[in-house]
């Protein structure tokens, strides 16, 4: 038996262990964790902002829509309409990152209801032929290869020169395309619904783990860990589907022009860079977000911060080196095209193995114990 | 020596250490199914990364056959803490468990294999002469007293656990950097008060020296009696705190159950107040079965002599272990290095040149991508199951090329895998060096 001095003196440990416990209990500030702080602004400044735009820009097409239709042998409404589709179209893209939560929640599936890609052509036809009831009442409840912004864009761009005249044939054109943008605007009004305060509030799970019960990360480093793994997820999808397919990455080298995103409005490269804009928010933050910059560890590594500056900027400058539209492009200069693909892979690398790895954020998934 | 091995002992440590482990191996069994790992780990994925030679093990079943397997783990588990036909238990068990262990590379945990030692040790040394409700039939009582040499195997077991867990965190990321342990603990930072003291890289390097020492002396000071009670206090603050701060599961327990083997062998009786006659147990019996305990001995050699030879089989490679993970799996690099990184494969038809760009992420779950990005016999095993799946589709077998960007312990991320090396021609089962791992670089 030990003697009874030496007994006491073995508390030690537990005694520090015990302190560091109970500290546990308090709560923390954000000047002790930056995580909570860069994840809130960002969720507010960033996040909210960029759905309710997406919702006041979804609003705006529906209601250009309606006056097209109002007169649609009017080009110039046209023209306004296709802009309206333009910008809801970039600020629903810019938001394509937060790929989780709200997006892909059933029932909703916010995600894919509003951007199912490429438009299958067959089941828009099948609908304009159709006589059942259109509105977006009825399109609430149809598949995604029904609704969203992609069957807005065939309606507006896929008869080419020859739009206004598809639309005075075929009255019915008129009726989708009205039924489309009113379900676009309920889904964006949804979707923002979902992430705010008021609603669903996916906003606090998402930047606020600890105050939410039985919400879908169990701290701030799984929360932290989701925003920025995306980024690095939502590279590879640029590169998996929006480049590397239509060059023919699944079908051995042969090239799918038709499978670009935004294949008839020719905005594939546009949608890219909407993508890369809030890649870049989240990295570098602005006056009303906190970027992953700001992190004190990054802040700690100057050359990282200036290599994705120097990688973003190349993916950029390759982007803006091919002649739109992509689905051209695949076929007359598909090395400007792989040179785009290759530099986006060096910003992805960066990402997924350089920040992810300083920051310790390696996807953490409850499927496993370590060691 | 061999006198002093063979000199009987009390059964009663050994005995309770079989009784917690049981315990602590069917709370894992219970806490595996009640996770959802059954699903995720082995019956979600589509393909299972495996171990050379055990390629042909694979799950018993759907969802319910998995789960019937836990429930054998379990129960032999519990048959091994209640002591009911001890050996037979940790027999099945080791079976069991071991099977689970195998049929998915990705989930590889050096505490599992850990367990899998442990319980074939256990169905070697009988443990079931106290504490144990059906104890096995004995004719010959003297033969199957516990001796100081079934205490030894254990203790040297774990003693060479310990020695090659702080021998391997002797390297400069670990020592000088601090890392991986300074990245990691950013996670901790929002623990109030002391998180912000945690993610210092000064408390990361003292935290590193103090692991590394700690593995290197444990089992030394747990030995002396004198010692005894402060290191196994230090010992339950270490792993207590491991617990709590990293995703370890069951193993700081196993870690604690198994020191108890360091303390006097009556140490339970003695918890009890019960006196074991030291003196009937301490001399040689008469009916003394010398074939038997030479075997006993031999054993004891050969089983330790193995354990210290297949953590250093990384020497016969060339290139530093935790880059390449040549030799790094059962070798008790336990929570050493951090390593991230993007991986794609390209496959090429070696007729006319047409290529296939595959992502691996699609293809397998998040666990299993995580793992690979970064493991070379992985990225090598799926390069292999890629050419499979073309040779399905397409008739002929493809060059498949890896592009494999990793970042070791915070170091910029860089080329891991030669990329003009078919990875399809490469050998699968092999144990010679790959020379298609290309050599670490660092900063200049």
């Amino acid at each position: 038996m030990p003697e009874p001095k030496r007994t006491r003196l073995a508390l030690l440990p537990w005694l520090i262990l015990l302190i560091g416990l109970a500290s546990c209990l308090r709560e923390t500030s954000p000047e002790e964790d930056p995580r909570e702080d860069i994840l809130k602004s960002q969720g507010e400044g960033a996040i909210l902002p960029g759905y309710e735009r997406f919702t006041s820009e979804s609003e705006a097409l529906a209601a250009a829509s309606n006056a097209f239709c109002d007169s649609p042998e009017d080009e110039a409404l046209l023209l306004s309409t296709r802009d309206a589709w333009e910008k809801a179209r970039y600020a629903y893209k810019r938001m394509e990152i937060f790929a989780f939560g709200p997006h892909v929640a059933y029932p909703e599936r916010f995600g894919p209801n509003i951007d199912f890609w490429p438009a299958r052509e067959s089941t828009i036809e099948e609908t304009l032929l159709s006589e059942d009831n259109l509105d977006a009442a009825s399109l609430g409840t149809s598949g995604a290869s029904r609704r969203g912004l992609p069957v807005i864009e065939y309606l507006l761009w896929s008869a080419g020169d020859d739009t206004l005249a598809a639309f005075a044939e075929n009255p019915r054109r008129c009726t989708y395309l009205v039924a489309a943008s009113g379900d676009l605007a309920n889904l964006a009004r949804g979707f923002e619904d979902a992430w705010s305060r008021e609603g669903g509030n996916f906003l606090d799970e998402l930047v606020a783990p600890a105050s939410v019960e039985d919400g879908m990360y169990m701290n701030t480093q799984e929360a932290m860990s989701e925003v920025v793994n995306r980024m690095g997820f939502t590279l590879e999808n640029i590169r998996r589907d929006k480049l590397g397919r239509p060059l023919g990455d699944e079908t051995g080298g042969e090239p799918q022009p038709h499978k670009v995103e935004s294949y008839w409005s020719g905005h594939s490269i546009e949608d890219i860079e909407a993508n890369l804009e809030m890649i870049e928010l989240l990295f570098h933050g602005d006056e009303s977000a906190r970027g992953l910059a700001s992190h004190p560890r990054l802040q700690g590594r100057p050359d990282l911060v200036a290599a994705f500056d120097e990688k973003l900027a190349a993916a950029r400058g390759a982007l803006d080196a091919i002649d739109a539209p992509l689905s051209k492009a695949v076929l007359e200069e598909p090395d400007r095209v792989r040179s785009a693909h290759e530099a986006l892979g060096e910003l992805q690398t960066l990402i997924q193995a350089d920040v992810v790895g300083l920051l310790s954020l390696t996807p953490s998934f409850n499927d496993s114990d370590g060691d | 020596m061999a006198r002093a091995l063979e000199a009987p002992a009390p059964p009663h440590a050994l005995a309770a250490f079989r009784v917690m482990f049981g315990l602590i191996m069917a709370v894992a069994a219970a806490r595996y199914v009640m996770m959802g790992w059954v699903d995720t780990i082995l019956v979600a994925p589509t393909y299972h990364f495996t171990y050379a030679n055990f390629r042909w093990v694979e799950p018993l079943g759907g969802h319910l056959g998995v789960t019937l397997h836990l429930g054998v783990i379990g129960a032999s588990a519990l048959a091994l803490a209640l002591g009911v036909r001890a050996r037979l238990a940790a027999g099945i068990f080791f079976v069991a468990f071991t099977w689970l262990e195998l049929i998915e590379k990705a989930a590889y945990l050096n505490h599992y294999y850990l367990v899998s030692l442990l319980a074939v040790l256990l169905m070697v040394v009988r443990t079931d002469q106290v504490f144990a409700l059906l104890p096995e039939r004995s004719s010959n009582d003297t033969q199957n007293r516990t001796r100081w040499r079934d205490y030894w195997l254990f203790r040297g077991q774990m003693i060479l656990v310990y020695g090659f867990a702080s021998f391997a965190k002797i390297n400069g990321d670990w020592l000088l950097r601090g890392e991986p342990l300074h990245t990691w603990l950013q996670a901790h930072q929002g623990i109030p008060v002391i998180g912000s003291w945690l993610v210092l890289p000064e408390v990361a390097i003292a935290m590193s020296w103090g692991g590394m020492l700690f593995d290197g002396t444990v089992w030394l000071f747990l030995l002396y009696p004198r010692t005894r009670p402060w290191a196994f206090a230090v010992a339950l603050f270490f792993h207590l705190t491991v617990w709590a701060l990293f995703p370890i599961g069951m193993f700081s327990f196993v870690m604690l159950a198994s020191l108890t083997l360091f303390f006097a062998p009556d140490w339970p009786a003695k918890l009890t107040g019960k006196h074991v006659d030291i003196a009937s147990v301490s001399s040689v019996e008469a009916s003394y079965d010398r074939f038997r305990h030479k075997l006993g001995n031999l054993f004891l050699v050969c089983w330790l002599g193995a354990q210290a030879l297949i953590p250093l089989r990384f020497l016969a490679y060339p290139g530093w272990v935790n880059w390449t993970e040549e030799g790094f799996r059962f070798s008790w690099r336990v929570m050493l290095i951090e390593k991230t990184g993007r991986l794609e494969y390209t496959l090429v038809n070696p007729a006319d040149g047409r290529r296939w760009r595959i992502y691996p992420r699609h293809h397998l779950t998040p666990l299993q991508h995580k793992m690979l990005v970064t493991q070379p016999d992985m990225i090598l095993e799926f390069a292999h199951e890629l050419a499979r799946q073309h040779r399905e589709q397409h008739g002929y077998t493809p060059e498949v090329y890896a592009e494999s960007f990793v970042s070791l312990d915070g170091r910029p991320a860089q080329r891991m895998i030669d990329p003009q090396v078919d990875l399809a021609s490469e050998p699968l089962d092999t144990f010679a060096h790959r020379a298609w791992i290309l050599p670490l670089k660092e900063r200049e």
